[in-house]
C-alpha cells in the first residue's frame, strides 16, 4: 500500500517537474506555433474531408445533411450537376425531387429554395446558378408579400466566406469549430441515426427530414396565436407609413429578383406560381386591409410577365378545396408535402395556369376566401 | 484590419514580425521602421482605404506643428499661436468626425433650427490617435524635450498598430526610446514566447468569451419588453463582463503584439473590478485614458491645488470630459457625470476623515460601475431608467425568465454559471499582464497558448445562430 502510493507520490512530483520545466525559448515558440498549425490543419482536413456543406467536392466521405440551406445552396450551386432549379421561399422547401423529375419531367432538378427567400437573394442564388451550369427550368414561388421587404436585403444576413470564394473565405470555412465540430458532427450523428435528412430528393425539406411538423387545425390555430399575425400585420403598417413608396419598391423588387433574370435568360422557361396560402391567410391581410393592395400588386406582376413567353405563370391561390381545409396545414401559410406534389400534378397537366383571361375571375375567388377566412378569424376569437 | 481576424492573424502578423528583424538585421533600424509604418498603415487603410488620408493628413500637420514649435524660442508669440492652432486643428478633426451630427441636434433642439445630420463616418481610432498627438504638442510646447524626433519615428510613434485602433494611450516618451534601441530589431525569444502567450488569451478573452457574453447583453439591451429582475441583473452583470473582456482582452493582444516588436506597452486594466473604492477603480480601468485626462485636462484646470472646493469641481468637469470622450451622447456625458460625482463624494468622504471596509469598498464600486454602465450602454436616459427600474421589480421573481435570453445555443443553468464564474474570476484571480510578468516557458504555458490561440482561431468566423421562425 505504502509502495502504491509512493509510487503515485513519485509520479505526481515528475509530472510536476516535467510541467514545470523550462524549454529553451526558442524552442518553446516555434513548438507552439508548430502544433497550433498542425491542430489548424488537422481541422480544415476533416472539413475538407467531410465537406458537410458540400463546398470542395461532390461526394464526400460521408453524404451531407441536408437541413441547412442558406449554408448549402451557395456549395451545391457549385459542385452539384443540375439542370434545372427549385428556387423561391419556404413554399417551395417541400417539393421532392424525386416528383419534379417524375411529374415535370426533368432531368437533373436542384433545390435551392430558402426560407424566407427575398428578391436579392433570388437573383444571387439563380445568378450564381447560370454562371455554373445552363439551367433549363426554374420553378420559382412569387411571394408577393415579401417583395415589400427593404431592397438588397436577405432573410438571415449571409456570412460572406460561404457566398464568395477568396483565401481568407476558404481560411475562414476551412478553420471554423462551427463547422469542423458542429456541422461534422451532425453528419456523423445522422448517419448513425440513418436519418432521411440525407436523401437528396428530401433536401431542405421541412417536414420529413426534421420530423417536428404536423399538420391541422390546431397546430394552424396554435401558430397564429403565437406571432403569425405580426407577418400580414407588418405590410399593412408599411402601407399606412407610404403607399406609393411601397408599391414602387415591390415593383423594383420584383425587377431586380425575377424579371432581370427572365429578361437576361430567355432560353431558360421560367415557371413561376403562387402558392396557396390558406384562407387564415387571407382573412389576417383582409384585417389589414391589404387585400386590395395585394392582389393589384400581382395583377401589375402578371401584366409585366404576359410579354416574355418564357414564362409560365400558375396560381394556386383560389384552390378553394385546398385553401379551406386546415389539415393541409401547419400555419396560416405552410402546407404539406402533399400539396406541393399536387401542385407539380396540375403544372404537369397545365391546370391552374394564369390568362389575362381568368385574372379577374381568380382575384374574385381570393376576396371571396378571404372574407370566408375573416369570417372564421372572428369565430374563433383571432 | 482586426487582431481577431484571419487575415491578421494568418498573414499580416507573421508578414510584418519577419519581415521587421529582417530588415532590421539587413537594411538598419530606419528601413525597419519605415516597414512598421507601412504596414500599420495597411492595417489602418484594411478598415477603409479612405482612412488613410485622415491618418496621414493628421500625423503630416501635427508633426509639422510639433517640428516648429520646438524649433521657436519659448514664449514667443508665433510658439503661442502655433500651439493653439495645433491643438485648435486635434479638436477640429475630432469635433467634425467624432460630434459634428450630435453638436448639430443639440444645437436644432435648443435653437429650433433645422440642421440636417452629416453622418459623418467616424474614423477608426481617431480619438486614440488624435490624443497621442495632442499630447505630442502640448509637450513640444512646455518644451519637454521630445526624443530622435524624425518624421519615420514619429509616424511610427502615432500608427505603431499593436495601440492604433484601441489604444492603450501612449506617451512619446516611453515609445520612441524603445524604438531607438539598437536591441529592438533582433528578434528576443523570450519576448516573443511572453508577446505570443498574451496575445492567445487577450484573443481568448475576445472572442470567446465577451462576443459570447455580448450577445446577450445586447438581446437584454434591445428587448422591446420591460426585463424582469433576474433578467435585469443577468443582462447587466453579461454586459459589465463583456465590456472587461473585450477591452482588457484587446489590451491583452495589444501588449503581447508589442512585446513580440520588443515594445512595451503601458497596462491598461490591472483587475479593476477588485478595485475597493471609485478612486482605485479608475487606477485600475483604462489607465492609459486617466492618465491622459489628468496630465492634459485635470492638472491644467488646477488640480487639487486650489482647495477642496475647485479640486471636486475639477474633478466633475475632468470626468463629463472623459464621458464625452467615450461617446457622442448625452447617456456618455452622463456617464462621466455619474463618475465625476462618485469621485467627488469619496473623496468629501476621505476629508471627512472616513473610512470604509475593503469589502464593503469592492462590493460598492462594483455595483455602482454595473449600474453606470447600464447608462453606458443605453440608447437613451429614458431606457437606462427603464432597465434600473427593472433591477428593483421584484413583481416577477422567476429566474426561468433567463432562459429567453440565452437560447438557443446556452442552457439556463450553463449561462448562469458562466456568468457567475466570470465575475469570480475578475474578483479574484491575476489579471493576464501580472500573469506575463511572471511568464516562464514552460510545457503548462505551452499548452495553454496553443489551447487558446486554436479556440480563438477556429471561433473567428462563427455561424451566426439564428432562431428560424417557427413555421
Amino acid at each position: 500500500m505504502l509502495n502504491v502510493s509512493s509510487r503515485f507520490a513519485g509520479l505526481r512530483v515528475r509530472i510536476r517537474s516535467l510541467m514545470g520545466a523550462e524549454l529553451h525559448d526558442a524552442r518553446w515558440f516555434w513548438t507552439a506555433v508548430g502544433i497550433t498549425v498542425l491542430l489548424l490543419a488537422l481541422c480544415g482536413l476533416t472539413v475538407y474531408v467531410f465537406n458537410p456543406y458540400m463546398r470542395y467536392h461532390k461526394k464526400p466521405l460521408l453524404s451531407p445533411v441536408y437541413d441547412d440551406e442558406y449554408r448549402m445552396v451557395p456549395h451545391l450551386l457549385e459542385t452539384a450537376d443540375y439542370d434545372s432549379l427549385v428556387a423561391g421561399s419556404s413554399m417551395s422547401l417541400n417539393f421532392s425531387l424525386a416528383d419534379v423529375r417524375q411529374i415535370l419531367r426533368w432531368k437533373k432538378p436542384l433545390k435551392i429554395a430558402v426560407r424566407g427567400c427575398r428578391a436579392a437573394t433570388h437573383k444571387l442564388l439563380c445568378e450564381k446558378a447560370f454562371k455554373n451550369r445552363e439551367v433549363r427550368h426554374i420553378l420559382t414561388a412569387v411571394d408577393v408579400s415579401i417583395l415589400a421587404k427593404e431592397p438588397g436585403s436577405h432573410y438571415i444576413p449571409l456570412e460572406p466566406w460561404l457566398y464568395s470564394r477568396s483565401l481568407l473565405h476558404e481560411c475562414a470555412y476551412l478553420f471554423n469549430a462551427d463547422i469542423a465540430f458542429g456541422a461534422n458532427r451532425d453528419v456523423i450523428k445522422a448517419h448513425l441515426d440513418n436519418a432521411p435528412r440525407l436523401n437528396p430528393d428530401l433536401m431542405f425539406n421541412t417536414d420529413d427530414c426534421s420530423g417536428r411538423a404536423r399538420y391541422g387545425k390546431e397546430q394552424v390555430l396554435k401558430a397564429l396565436r403565437s406571432q403569425q399575425r405580426s407577418e400580414t400585420r407588418w405590410i399593412g403598417e408599411m402601407k399606412q407609413h407610404d403607399a406609393t413608396n411601397l408599391v414602387e419598391r415591390m415593383m423594383h423588387n420584383f425587377d431586380e429578383g425575377y424579371l432581370s433574370l427572365i429578361r437576361a435568360h430567355p432560353e431558360t422557361e421560367f415557371v413561376l406560381y403562387y402558392a396557396p396560402y390558406s384562407d387564415l391567410y387571407w382573412g389576417c391581410v383582409l384585417d389589414e386591409e391589404m387585400l386590395d393592395f395585394l392582389l393589384d400588386i400581382k395583377a401589375r406582376i402578371n401584366g409585366l410577365l404576359h410579354a416574355y413567353p418564357n414564362v409560365k405563370i400558375f396560381d394556386f391561390q383560389a384552390e378553394t378545396a385546398v385553401v379551406t381545409d386546415l389539415s393541409n396545414y401547419k400555419d396560416i401559410s405552410h402546407f404539406s408535402p402533399a400539396i406541393n406534389r399536387l401542385i407539380l400534378e396540375r403544372i404537369a397537366a397545365g391546370a391552374n395556369r394564369y390568362t389575362p383571361e381568368n385574372a379577374g375571375a381568380t382575384a374574385e375567388a381570393v376576396r371571396a376566401i378571404a372574407r370566408q377566412g375573416a369570417e372564421t378569424l372572428r369565430q374563433m376569437g383571432l | 484590419m482586426l487582431f481577431s481576424s484571419y487575415e491578421f492573424m494568418l498573414f499580416f502578423l507573421p508578414a510584418v514580425l519577419a519581415g521587421y528583424f529582417l530588415l532590421g538585421r539587413v537594411a538598419g533600424k530606419m528601413a525597419a521602421h519605415f516597414w512598421l509604418v507601412a504596414a500599420s498603415l495597411l492595417f489602418y487603410g484594411w478598415f477603409k482605404p479612405w482612412y488613410l488620408w485622415i491618418i496621414l493628413s493628421s500625423v503630416i500637420v501635427n508633426y509639422a506643428f510639433v517640428w516648429k514649435i520646438e524649433r521657436l524660442p519659448a514664449g514667443g508669440a508665433l510658439r503661442k499661436a502655433l500651439f493653439a492652432l495645433g491643438i485648435l486643428f486635434n479638436l477640429a478633426l475630432i469635433g467634425y468626425y467624432k460630434y459634428a451630427d450630435f453638436l448639430l441636434a443639440n444645437c436644432n433642439a435648443l435653437l429650433k433650427t433645422d440642421f440636417p445630420a452629416l453622418h459623418v463616418l467616424l474614423p477608426l481610432g481617431i480619438s486614440f490617435f488624435t490624443f497621442q498627438q495632442i499630447s505630442c504638442v502640448v509637450d513640444a510646447y512646455k518644451g519637454v524635450r521630445l526624443a530622435n524626433l524624425g518624421f519615420v519615428n514619429y509616424a511610427l510613434f502615432v500608427t505603431f498598430f499593436p495601440q492604433l485602433v484601441a489604444g492603450p494611450i501612449v506617451h512619446h516618451q516611453e515609445m520612441m526610446p524603445q524604438f531607438d534601441r539598437p536591441e529592438s530589431l533582433k528578434p528576443d525569444w523570450r519576448h516573443l514566447n511572453c508577446g505570443l502567450h498574451l496575445l492567445a488569451v487577450g484573443l481568448f478573452k475576445k472572442l470567446v468569451i465577451a462576443d459570447q457574453v455580448a450577445i446577450w447583453a445586447a438581446r437584454g439591451f434591445d428587448s422591446p419588453d420591460p426585463l424582469t429582475f433576474f433578467q435585469a441583473w443577468f443582462v447587466a452583470l453579461a454586459y459589465m463582463m463583456q465590456l472587461y473582456f473585450d477591452f482588457s482582452g484587446y489590451c491583452d493582444m495589444a501588449m503581447g503584439l508589442g512585446k513580440m516588436f520588443n515594445i512595451n506597452l503601458p497596462i491598461n486594466f490591472n483587475s479593476p473590478y477588485r478595485a475597493t473604492d471609485i478612486q482605485d477603480f479608475w487606477q485600475r480601468w483604462h489607465i492609459t485614458l486617466g492618465r491622459f485626462m489628468s496630465h492634459y485636462v485635470y492638472f491644467p484646470l488646477g488640480g487639487s491645488r486650489h482647495g477642496l472646493f475647485r479640486t471636486c469641481l475639477n474633478l466633475l468637469a475632468t470626468f463629463l470630459v472623459s464621458g464625452l470622450w467615450h461617446g457622442a451622447g448625452w447617456t456618455y456625458v452622463l456617464w462621466g457625470g455619474m463618475h465625476g460625482v462618485a469621485l467627488v463624494l469619496h473623496r468629501l468622504w476621505n476629508a471627512a476623515g472616513f473610512s470604509m471596509h475593503r469589502r464593503l469598498g469592492r462590493a460598492l464600486t462594483f455595483l455602482f460601475f454595473l449600474f453606470s454602465l447600464v447608462l453606458f450602454r443605453s440608447s437613451t436616459v429614458d431606457h437606462a431608467v427603464r432597465i434600473w427600474r427593472s433591477l428593483f421589480d421584484f413583481s416577477n421573481m422567476s429566474y426561468e425568465t433567463i432562459r429567453v435570453l440565452v437560447r438557443p445555443d446556452f442552457s439556463l443553468h450553463a449561462s448562469i454559471l458562466l456568468i457567475a464564474a466570470l465575475t469570480v474570476i475578475c474578483l479574484t484571480c491575476k489579471n493576464a499582464v501580472k500573469l506575463s510578468i511572471s511568464f516562464r516557458p514552460t510545457w503548462v504555458r505551452l499548452a495553454e497558448t496553443v489551447f487558446l490561440l486554436t479556440w480563438s482561431i477556429l471561433t473567428m468566423a462563427r455561424i451566426s445562430p439564428f432562431i428560424y421562425f417557427n413555421f
